[in-house]
């Protein structure tokens, strides 16, 4: 792919002009050039979560006849910039018997947790913030660090509420962790490889996407990864009409707003994955190879499909109860994916020739 | 490059910590706490090994996996007897629980 | 630069060690814990080992710790901090602790200058092949990745296909009997 844009690449050539500029002459530490590029991904993915916030309320606004935010900005754009605004000048309101330490850690372990898993996401040919050959694991041990920021502030908000929200919250991603790794596992056996670059490259070369041959893989991760982000019909634990707003009752401002932004990233952390690996990532679909747009152009588009899926399941299947949530996770999503791995060994067993 | 030796310095302070914690704690989930950061401690060392002998074998990350598998369940197990042992006791600090059964 | 950020890393891992096992809040001691344990993970790193590192990760702080916290929040009443937390031979066991680690410090310290002789032929510090097996592979790197370990773990022959089924086993026999003991509902 030609066109396609060398992110990181651009960024260290102009990082080069500023420090020719500055007249230092030696190469530019790796520390400063990995802080640039994390404050640059944490402004884009920023930006991008304004417009997910805002993409939000106008599909659930179409799906309910209503028109959405269409006052501030064209469109009503700019709604969520002003949202912001009003929630990082709000009051910081904190409960007087809380835990003070790990109330304040709790929203930065959870936002940080979600934030790293960014880095591996391959947005096109060759173009990955830092690949590491294990990106897949890398991912999923990352996120595993939301559940103990959640715990956390349930804990030491000292509030019932908060904490039955916690607990509930822990359970879910703990439980719908398994069938999300599983559902994993049938791709990694057909690449032979835990690299999301090397897995877009391997559906470039085969030439077919593995949503088809994996499409119960894609299914189940889906669904683990809508419950995983807490998302509704998985939203019991911040269920408004059982437990007032769940882990994060008691917090407010800046703080509510980490736990916001954590939330909306570990749905584009999912989603990333979704497309990378069972959507063929940056690939352009077959019969419109001819278009002169870079990967990531199709990379972004998938994406905002699969967020648009995800966020059309919430005004489309109701809420569940807690002990029904348990019973799906590791009753049916589990054997299923167990299922689906067993099924894709026989089939490299008796059909392909070596992995 | 950093010599071996400073790894198995660490490996031996964290696993002097974790005695200490098994040793003196009364709570019985502190004493699970000692006892997994010894278990981490034995790990850095293998681990640590290995590399000293320049990957010529994988005995240490194998050791090394199944170190952590069964530590894992080590816990899983440990934390469903502390519960049960709570519900029957109102307590699980381990020196005020005498009697095998109640 | 390295050196640096390791003695940071070993600081890290055993100043929050410490503290997690003479803290009086015991939530405090599990998140204390937990930051230990991805110290650890960030040592693993160093040693070349980037899967087990990931996987001490995932085990390690995401479940072990969460299933700790869990622990803690079933058996402790909220807040509740003032406790004694140390029993009767705490300074008995520091005295133990302390001539433990003092031997283990003094035994490698003397190891390490008997072994030196060995890795004058080695520039960084570390063998390049084994001197002890008669097969001597020289700069046969293995690499702890995927590809490695798993055939390590089940291959039939070289490999550790018992220990593994054993494994399986342990925890088949974990799963079920956790679930049994912390049933509710159980007699007597």
């Amino acid at each position: 792919m030609s066109g396609s844009l060398k992110l990181l690449k651009l960024i260290n050539v102009i990082l080069e002009h500023v420090y020719k500029f500055l007249g230092l002459t030696n190469p530019i530490p790796e520390v400063i050039n990995a802080f640039i590029t994390a404050a640059i991904s944490f402004a884009v993915i920023s930006v991008f979560v304004m417009f997910l916030v805002w993409m939000e309320r106008k599909v659930s606004a179409h799906m309910q006849s209503r028109i959405g935010p269409n006052r501030v900005g064209p469109f009503g754009l700019l709604q969520t910039l002003a949202d912001a605004i009003k929630l990082t000048t709000k009051e910081n309101m904190e409960p007087q018997k809380r835990d003070k330490i790990p109330y304040f850690i709790a929203p930065i372990i959870a936002f940080v947790a979600t934030f790293m898993g960014v880095v591996v996401i391959p947005l096109d040919k060759g173009v990955t913030i830092q690949n590491l050959n294990i990106g897949v694991l890398y991912i999923i041990a990352i996120t595993s660090f939301t559940v103990i920021g959640i715990l956390t502030a349930g804990w030491s908000s000292n509030n019932k509420f908060s904490l039955i929200g916690g607990f509930r919250s822990a359970a879910q991603i703990i439980s719908y962790e398994i069938p999300l790794v599983l559902s994993l596992v049938p791709v990694i056996m057909i690449t032979g490889t835990l690299d999301l670059q090397k897995i877009v490259e391997y559906q470039a070369h085969a030439g077919y996407w593995f949503v088809g041959p994996q499409i119960i893989g894609f299914l189940v991760f889906l669904t683990a990864s809508t419950a995983e982000s807490n998302r509704a019909p998985f939203d019991i634990p911040e269920a408004e009409s059982e437990l007032t707003g769940g882990f994060h009752t008691e917090y407010s401002g800046i703080k509510f707003a980490m736990f916001f932004l954590g939330e909306y990233i570990s749905i584009i952390i999912g989603s990333s994955v979704a497309v990378s690996v069972f959507l063929g990532g940056w690939i352009a679909p077959a019969f419109m190879n001819f278009l002169p747009v870079p990967g990531f152009f199709w990379f972004v588009i998938k994406v905002l499909l699969v967020i648009y899926l995800i966020m059309a399941f919430r005004w489309t299947f109701p809420r569940l109860r807690v002990d029904q949530l348990m019973d799906f996770g590791w009753k049916i999503l589990i054997p299923i994916a167990i299922l689906n791995i067993f099924l894709t060994g026989l089939w490299i067993l008796w059909f392909s020739k070596g992995v | 490059m950093i010599p071996v030796q400073d790894f198995l310095y660490l490996a031996g302070l964290i696993f002097s910590i974790g005695v200490f914690g098994v040793l003196s704690r009364r709570n019985a989930i502190s004493v699970l706490m000692g006892i997994e950061l010894m278990l981490n401690a034995v790990n850095i060392n293998l681990l640590a090994f290995a590399k000293f002998w320049g990957w010529t074998t994988l005995n240490g990350p194998v050791f090394v996996v199944f170190i952590i598998t069964i530590a894992a369940g080590e816990a899983a197990v440990a934390l469903a007897i502390f519960i049960s042992i709570y519900r029957k006791f109102k307590d699980i600090n381990v020196d005020e629980i005498k009697y095998l059964n109640h | 630069m390295e050196q640096f950020v390791f003695w940071c890393i070993a600081i890290f891992i055993v100043l929050s060690a410490f503290f997690a096992m003479i803290m009086k809040n015991i939530f405090h001691c599990a998140l204390l814990l937990a930051a230990a344990l991805f110290g650890v993970a960030g040592i693993f790193v160093y040693l070349g080992a980037e899967f087990l590192a990931l996987v001490q990760v995932l085990i390690y702080v995401g479940a072990i710790t969460i299933l700790i916290i869990f622990g803690i929040m079933l058996t402790h009443k909220m807040m509740d901090s003032k406790i004694i937390v140390m029993n009767k031979q705490v300074v008995m066991s520091a005295v133990i602790t302390g001539v433990l680690g003092t031997l283990i410090i003094l035994t490698i310290y003397s190891t390490a200058h008997w072994i030196l002789p060995a890795l004058k032929n080695s520039e960084s510090g570390y063998l390049t092949h084994s001197i002890t097996t008669a097969s001597v592979t020289k700069n046969k790197k293995v690499v702890t990745d995927v590809y490695t370990l798993g055939p390590a773990l089940i291959n039939p022959k070289k490999g550790f296909a018992f220990a593994f089924e054993l494994v399986s086993i342990l925890l088949l026999s974990v799963l079920i009997g956790a679930t049994v003991i912390a049933r509710k509902d159980q007699e007597g």
